[in-house]
C-alpha cells in the first residue's frame, strides 16, 4: 500500500482536486491520499467526488484554516 | 474507474458568449472541475469571447466588465496571492487531464476574417451551431 501525501495549501479552488486527480491517477486499489489544503472548499468537494466515484472518505478536518483529507483508493479498475 | 465519471454519456457544454475576465475564469475554474469529474467538456466559444482565442489573445491585457472595474481589481489581486492559475493555464490542464475540446464559433470567425490559423492553438476546429448542438445533445449546456 502506497500513502500519497498531496500538499495543496496556498492553491485555491480546483487546485486541490486537480492536485489530488493527479496522485489518484497514479494511484492503486487500497492506497491512500492524504490532501493538506487551505482552499475551504476542499472538505465539501473532496466529499462529493468520493461519493460520486465510489471511493472512501475515510477523514476529513480542519485545523487553524487548514485542512487535511484522507481518501482511501476503492474505485480503480 | 479511471478518474470518476459521475454520469457517463453525458457531457458538460460551455458557450462562452462574452470575453471578459471574470467569465473567462469560470470557464477555465468549470472546464477543469468537468476534467477532474471524468466529464467530457466541450466549450463553443463565440461573441466577444473570441478575441481572447486569438493566437496569443490570452496574452492580452483581460477586458473588465463594465461598472465593476475597482471590484475587478481587487479581485484579480486576491486571486494572485491564492496562487491561481490563469484561466489560459487552467484550461491546458483540463485538456491535459481530460476530455476538453474547445471549438471556435464558425460565424464569429468569418465575420472577423479569422482562420483556423489566427486562433489558439488550443482551439480544436471551427464549426457550426449545428455541430455543437449535436455534439453536447443530451448533455448540460451553460451560457455566459
Amino acid at each position: 500500500m502506497t500513502t500519497y501525501n498531496i500538499d495543496s495549501r496556498g492553491t485555491a479552488c480546483p487546485g486541490p482536486i486537480t492536485d489530488l486527480i493527479r496522485s489518484y491517477r497514479k494511484a492503486a486499489n487500497g492506497d491512500m491520499i492524504i490532501l493538506l489544503a487551505t482552499d475551504p472548499g476542499v472538505i465539501p468537494d473532496a466529499k462529493s467526488w468520493c461519493g460520486a466515484t465510489r471511493n472512501m472518505l475515510v477523514d476529513a478536518k480542519e485545523k487553524d484554516g487548514e485542512y487535511e483529507v484522507t481518501i482511501k483508493v476503492t474505485a480503480k479498475k | 474507474m479511471e478518474v470518476g465519471h459521475m454520469a457517463e454519456g453525458n457531457s458538460f457544454n460551455i458557450v462562452v458568449s462574452t470575453g471578459t475576465a471574470e467569465k473567462l475564469l469560470m470557464l477555465g475554474v468549470l472546464s477543469q472541475t468537468g476534467a477532474n469529474l471524468g466529464i467530457p467538456v466541450r466549450i463553443f466559444v463565440t461573441g466577444t469571447a473570441i478575441k481572447s482565442f486569438k493566437k496569443d489573445g490570452y496574452k492580452e491585457k483581460p477586458v473588465l466588465p463594465a461598472g465593476f472595474e475597482n471590484y475587478m481589481k481587487d479581485m484579480i489581486s486576491g486571486l494572485e496571492k491564492l496562487k491561481t492559475d490563469s484561466w489560459h493555464k487552467m484550461l491546458e490542464t483540463a485538456m491535459e487531464i481530460g476530455d476538453v475540446k474547445i471549438f471556435a464559433c464558425s460565424l464569429m470567425t468569418s465575420a472577423l476574417g479569422l482562420k483556423k490559423a489566427d486562433l489558439d492553438p488550443l482551439v480544436d476546429s471551427i464549426v457550426g451551431a449545428t455541430d455543437f448542438m449535436i455534439q453536447s445533445a443530451g448533455g448540460q449546456i451553460v451560457i455566459f
